[in-house]
């Protein structure tokens, strides 16, 4: 088989078995890989390159021990490894300042790595209730790299820290990249009218929900909780009291168009949709 | 179709502080009640009370509403407040501003400091004013809430610059009119200008929304404003011209508005969907009750006049005790636990609401603490109000030690709802 820097180290195990051994020979650290459970959940989305980074060593090192063991190298990966700003170890003045003021939310994946759980879940749902203006800090006995790599593309910045073989790793999105950027007009106020012809030019399904005997915040956590549970093109028809003046940014910020109809003073339909 | 702003509401660092603030210059005034009970069996004119009326005045009740009507104007009139920065430059002047003249009173400063107090409030109040116009006078949207606002902080500038107009003449005497008529003209400006009409303004849109009632009789509240502010006016040149029947006219007129505003609230009431009330309601419920002693006691105070008579003397400090500690604290103390949770539960979930199974903003104070603190605010309004009634130090100062818990513990409530770290319940 043909390897090169990017090959999943499960490929290389599913090829041939001896592949384990191999690589836990260049770093004990590697001793993970043979318990099945976390083989699975480390071994898939780790590759040859991300490993060598996770073991402190050159992919040259890997590159020999899995020669030895019949792997084909594949000549291309002479080439200069691409430089990763989130794979350096330099610190990220934002979020060192960020930290510095004490607002870090701190997750221990430790635990859940011994048990053989995937903390992959766990991390982005932790991510997903991060307040605004944190930073998140997971524990880890290794160096994360392809969970840096999908919640960099979230546009997160990230640090890493190694202090006695405990990795800490720093995720933060500074209020820049939290603001939505110019949020496009997409509140209309309507007639009744005109809300009724954008009704019906929905093809899709309409769904309907009354908010207007909830006390507040109520309304607005049952039309959001309402949105998410839409299908892809589905649009939500509310009645409510008021024009929902705490909701619309929200909706603003999901992407949602929402077209505005104020019949009197204790009656407006709202109709929402993607 | 008309494309619409959907972000109005303003930061919640400029609302919170005044909450803040207003939460500890109440605290504070507990210990002074309790350390200076002796104030309140005197003559009315007496420095410390002039500093605690003040503290109260300014630094708890104006402060709160500066900072709830921030939050609450964008969602009446939908449209952005006009300026933060205009904001948070009124809040630190009316902050120093309310202390140096507690202070200065409390000395018997009535030179300089005095003055430089009044200006700060002076110049905090009309920044405030032309933050809140602007804003209104963006929107077309017409309601009587807004019309109670914008009357309400028209008449708040009145009060302050009535307020400075009375140090100066204190100082070099030029109005005719006795100095004690002029200070019921600067306090009924203030307490029923001010802090009645914006109550009124604000509670006819919270009270039935947080009730969740529907349809009321709205044209009760266009008779309150009529009839509160054609009172207030027969009232304020009367007393400053000296016309007795006026005076009298003037009150009863008011009492008729204010029974209007009421009636309305018992409509919401009746017609409520969420039968039950929760604490922040319930203790807004109970200052409601509190309002019905003031207007009593305007009535049994007006046959016998004479401001020097054993009887007339402590009920007038329990006229005022009671609309200031009583109602108007009782409100806001209240409708805090309604609208502090609100701001910061949408502050820390922002974003992720709808998304995950959340708390709700109730769930941001304790329960049992907002309990406990409306028992003992009731137990020692109550204890108060007998003892400046019967000029008994002892009580009076047993009521603040039982206020002062009670605050404590409203600080304690509100402090643990604005460092709410976020919760995910799974």
């Amino acid at each position: 088989m043909k390897i090169n820097k990017n090959t999943k180290i499960s490929e290389l195990i599913k090829e041939n078995e001896a592949t384990i051994e191999a690589i836990v020979s260049i770093n004990a650290h590697f001793k993970k890989l043979r318990n099945p459970l976390l083989r699975k959940i480390l071994a898939s989305r780790v590759t040859i390159d991300d490993a060598a980074r996770i073991g402190k060593c050159e992919v040259d090192v890997f590159f020999n021990k899995l020669e030895e063991i019949g792997f084909e190298i594949e000549k291309s990966t002479s080439e200069p490894p691409k430089k990763d700003i989130a794979m350096n170890n330099n610190e990220n003045q934002e979020i060192v300042t960020v930290i510095a003021s004490g607002k870090v939310t701190s997750l221990d994946v430790r635990p859940a790595l011994a048990q053989g759980n995937d903390p992959f879940k766990e991390i982005m749902g932790a991510l997903k209730t991060l307040q605004d203006g944190y930073v998140l800090e997971i524990i880890n006995t290794f160096e994360p790299t392809p969970l840096i790599k999908i919640i960099n593309s979230k546009g997160y910045v990230s640090m890493v820290k190694n202090e006695d073989e405990v990795i800490y790793t720093y995720f933060f999105k500074s209020d820049e990249a939290a603001k939505p950027i110019a949020i496009p007009n997409l509140v209309f106020k309507v007639t009744l009218k005109e809300l009724e012809i954008e009704k019906l030019k929905c093809k899709k399904e309409i769904h309907e929900v009354d908010v207007r005997d909830l006390e507040m915040p109520l309304p607005m956590v049952t039309i959001l909780n309402k949105l998410e549970e839409l299908k892809q093109g589905d649009v939500l028809y509310v009645h409510h009291k008021k024009v929902p003046q705490y909701l619309l940014p929200e909706l603003a910020q999901r992407n949602f168009k929402t077209y505005i109809a104020e019949i009197d003073d204790e009656n407006v339909k709202l109709l929402i949709c993607q | 179709m008309n494309p619409i702003g959907s972000q109005n509401a303003p930061s919640p660092k400029v609302v919170i502080p005044h909450f803040v603030f207003g939460g500890l210059v109440w605290l504070v005034v507990t210990l002074l009640i309790t350390f200076n009970s002796e104030a309140f069996t005197q003559h009315f004119f007496n420095p410390v009370l002039l500093s605690i009326t003040h503290l109260l005045a300014l630094g708890w009740i104006t402060m709160v509403i500066f900072g709830a009507l921030y939050q609450l104007i964008p969602v009446i009139v939908e449209v952005k407040l006009h300026s933060e920065k205009l904001a948070v430059i009124s809040f630190v002047l009316l902050g120093l501003g309310s202390l140096l003249l507690a202070f200065s009173f409390w000395n018997l400063a009535f030179g300089t400091l005095m003055f430089t107090a009044g200006g700060l409030i002076v110049v905090a109040v009309s920044l405030f004013l032309i933050n809140v116009l602007t804003t209104i006078y963006k929107s077309t949207k017409k309601s009587i809430e807004r019309t109670f606002i914008v009357s309400a902080v028209i008449w708040l500038l009145f009060t302050v610059l009535a307020g400075l107009t009375l140090a100066i003449n204190f100082n070099h005497p030029f109005l005719k009119p006795a100095h004690l008529e002029l200070l019921k003209l600067h306090a009924h400006a203030g307490i029923v200008g001010w802090f009645l009409q914006l109550i009124i303004g604000v509670s006819s849109r919270l009270i039935p929304m947080f009730m969740v009632a529907h349809n009321l009789n709205t044209k009760k509240l266009n008779v309150a404003f009529y009839l509160i502010n054609f009172g207030l006016i027969i009232g304020i040149i009367s007393l400053f011209l000296g016309i007795k029947w006026g005076v009298t006219t003037s009150i009863f007129i008011g009492l008729i508005g204010i029974f209007s505003y009421l009636s309305f609230l018992v409509e919401a009431y009746q017609k409520r969907i969420k039968k039950q009330l929760d604490i922040g309601m319930k203790q807004s419920a109970f200052s409601f009750l509190l309002l019905l002693i003031p207007c009593l006691l305007i009535l049994m105070l007006l046959p016998n006049f004479s401001l020097f008579t054993s009887f007339s003397l402590p009920l007038i400090l329990a006229y005022g005790s009671i609309l200031m500690v009583g109602f108007i604290t009782s409100l806001i103390m209240g409708q805090t636990y309604k609208t502090l949770p609100f701001i910061v539960w949408l502050k820390v979930y922002r974003g992720k609401i709808g998304k995950l199974k959340l708390p709700l903003p109730k769930d941001l104070y304790n329960e049992k603490i907002a309990v406990a603190q409306l028992w003992l605010f009731a137990l020692g309004i109550v204890v108060f109000l007998i003892g400046i009634i019967n000029s008994n130090t002892f009580l009076i100062q047993l009521s603040g030690v039982i206020l002062f818990l009670s605050v404590m513990l409203y600080n304690i409530n509100m402090l643990k709802i604005i460092f709410h770290q976020p919760k995910n319940i799974a």
